[in-house]
């Protein structure tokens, strides 16, 4: 445990705490998906678009490790590039939500009175509506395709971010050692810069990583209505779409574009729990 | 009851501001409803009558006091693709939605409770483990695939189960059990989480050294006191739910309001899309006043 006196919001480098098991397993997850999409390609260089008609719907063979989808194209090569395009929207809209979130929360945090109302009232709007309902109605507005799906779940993760980053630096605001830097001369940029940022990084690294994970599910659910990436583009969720109508022939299209989404999803899931373990001991108790 | 009525004004204002936002944002972005209702064929004259009956022609925010006075009024609009009033539409998804939302709800609670409880009670043992692995295995299934997987097989290949549609009891077995799926998970965990809680609190050991039962102790002291806790996680969870209808539903062909949110969105019915927004928002403002008030039942301590 780090020194009480530092206040209430604990430091991660005094402390040696133990990666739990299940924090282990989800890096292992989540560090061979990217292997598997980033590092992939390399090593089965085979162009995921490249249709052939006479190939279509076969099994595995060496050609085709994983066989192929109705058009004839290489599922492997397929799965390689609808995870990049997965972890593309997950990671994309998590760096979006972070961004206008942490902002948001920030300045109702420093600035108070009707700046503050304000934005706490932006935030709750962007609550109003159940989980994936919010999802679609701002993929509705804003269009389809994959930038402005990423715009869409970034907006819609804004929410939790600017909630956990606006109590974490109202909770650093009100610490006596801003009073006393104040008393100083610090500018409020400074403050900002120097003692809230460093104190509400490591809440935000755990919600981050959960986040990924769980836009990369309701990125999946989203473009499988068709309302994100557009055909022949692959991803996952678009993936798991096409082959629906084939599965009787070849239930692996369908099969394993899900089970990629599932391992992502509890990689992801895992990872952020233990890095929430890790660096808030408070929560430990659950 | 202070507290409650706050949260009930403060997400009322919260939804209001939500839907003039997509109000106005609808009518700002480009795509004119009027031309996609008339069809590639119709003619610019056709398409300005269109724009007229629907009252397009009028300002942003000309089309908001309409629509407001209208709404006071139980009149949704027309929907844009078939033509049919909206609220009339909605009311019929609610007829199937509503029992598939309560046969999910109610088998995830009665899973994931005892899940929850058994996994607190045995902590780190292997049913903890298992339950526990099994609870994050089942938050991260894509509820949309686990469908899909499940009319393959149970359906299309056992022919056990109709395979979509609704009607017969058999029709809801496989959508109650992909929405039930994508929530048990949450609250086994989160049940475990607060019977943990409790478990390591003074009143329990006082409990025990009395010579109170095990299954005494659970039921008098653990569950009231983990219940507080617990309720909240399943009302949110039901107004997540409400989400989730939205993917089985359409997985599913179930003909209620969530396959009617995706269908008007993929046809950009708006008037549509409005109507639902507003029966979403309430539904769960509700939900949440609905959770604060069986708290306070629940726990005296939160009732000043």
């Amino acid at each position: 445990m780090s020194d009480p006196a530092i206040g209430a919001i604990p430091r991660p480098r005094a402390r040696r705490i133990p990666w739990s098991a299940s924090g282990a397993i989800g890096a292992v997850l989540v560090g061979a998906i990217l292997l598997f999409v980033v590092a992939g390609p390399l090593i089965w260089q085979v162009d995921p678009n490249a249709q052939s008609l006479i190939k279509a719907l076969q099994s595995a063979s060496p050609q085709h490790p994983l066989g192929t989808d109705d058009q004839g194209r290489d599922q492997l090569a397929r799965l390689m590039a609808g995870g990049r395009v997965s972890l593309g929207i997950g990671i994309g809209s998590m760096l979006i939500g972070l961004a206008l979130g942490s902002a948001l929360g920030l300045v109702a945090a420093v600035k108070r009175g009707w700046i503050e109302a304000i934005c706490l009232r932006l935030i709750d709007a962007l609550l109003a509506l159940p989980g994936i309902v919010q999802a679609v109605i701002l993929a509705a507005v804003i269009g389809r395709g994959v930038g402005p799906l990423i715009l869409a779940l970034g907006i819609y993760s804004t929410p939790i971010f600017a909630r956990v980053t606006y109590t974490a630096a109202r909770q650093v605001m009100t610490q006596d050692y801003i009073s006393a830097v104040q008393l100083f001369g610090a500018s409020t940029l400074r403050i900002v810069l120097r003692h809230v940022l460093p104190n509400i990084v490591t809440p935000l690294m755990a919600i981050g990583t959960l986040r990924i994970g769980s836009n990369i599910l309701t990125g999946a659910a989203l473009n499988f209505f068709g309302l994100g990436v557009q055909p022949p583009g692959a991803e996952w969720g678009l993936m798991i779409a096409d082959g629906r109508a084939f599965s009787w022939d070849q239930p692996m299209l369908l099969i394993l574009p899900g089970i990629a989404l599932f391992l992502t999803g509890v990689g992801f899931n895992l990872l952020g729990d233990g890095l929430r373990d890790w660096l808030d001991p408070h929560s430990r108790a659950r | 009851m202070l507290h409650a009525l706050r949260t009930l004004r403060h997400s009322s204002v919260s939804l209001l501001i939500l839907f003039v936002l997509v109000f106005v944002m609808i009518r700002i972005l480009p795509g004119d409803p009027a031309r996609l209702m008339a069809g590639a064929t119709a003619s610019e004259d056709q398409i300005a009558e269109i724009r007229e009956q629907m009252g397009l022609d009028l300002p942003v925010w000309g089309q908001l006091v309409v629509y407001a006075g209208r709404l006071l009024q139980g009149d949704l609009g027309i929907s844009t693709v078939n033509s049919r009033p909206v609220h009339a539409q909605i009311i019929d998804g609610l007829g199937y939605s509503v029992p598939l939302l309560i046969c999910a709800m109610a088998l995830a609670v009665l899973l994931g409770v005892p899940a929850g409880t058994v996994g607190a009670v045995r902590r780190n043992r292997p049913s903890d483990v298992i339950i526990t692995s099994l609870a994050v295995a089942a938050t991260s299934i894509p509820a949309f695939w686990l469908g899909l997987v499940l009319i393959d097989w149970l359906a299309v290949r056992w022919r056990l189960l109709p395979t979509s549609g609704a009607g017969t009891w058999q029709h809801m077995v496989m959508p109650a059990v992909v929405l039930a799926c994508t929530q048990v998970g949450l609250i086994a965990r989160l049940t475990r989480g607060s019977v943990i809680e409790v478990l390591q609190a003074d009143y329990i050991r006082t409990a025990r050294s009395k010579g109170v039962g095990f299954a005494g102790l659970l039921f008098w002291h653990v569950a009231r006191n983990a219940a507080v806790p617990t309720v909240t996680v399943i009302g949110l969870q039901t107004g997540m739910l409400l989400g989730g209808a939205v993917v089985t539903e359409s997985v599913f062909n179930w003909p209620g309001v969530g396959r009617l949110l995706i269908q008007a969105v993929l046809y950009r019915d708006y008037p549509m899309i409005q109507g639902l927004i507003l029966l979403f928002g309430i539904t769960f403002v509700l939900i949440n006043l609905t959770v604060d008030l069986v708290n306070m039942m629940i726990d005296p301590r939160l009732r000043t």
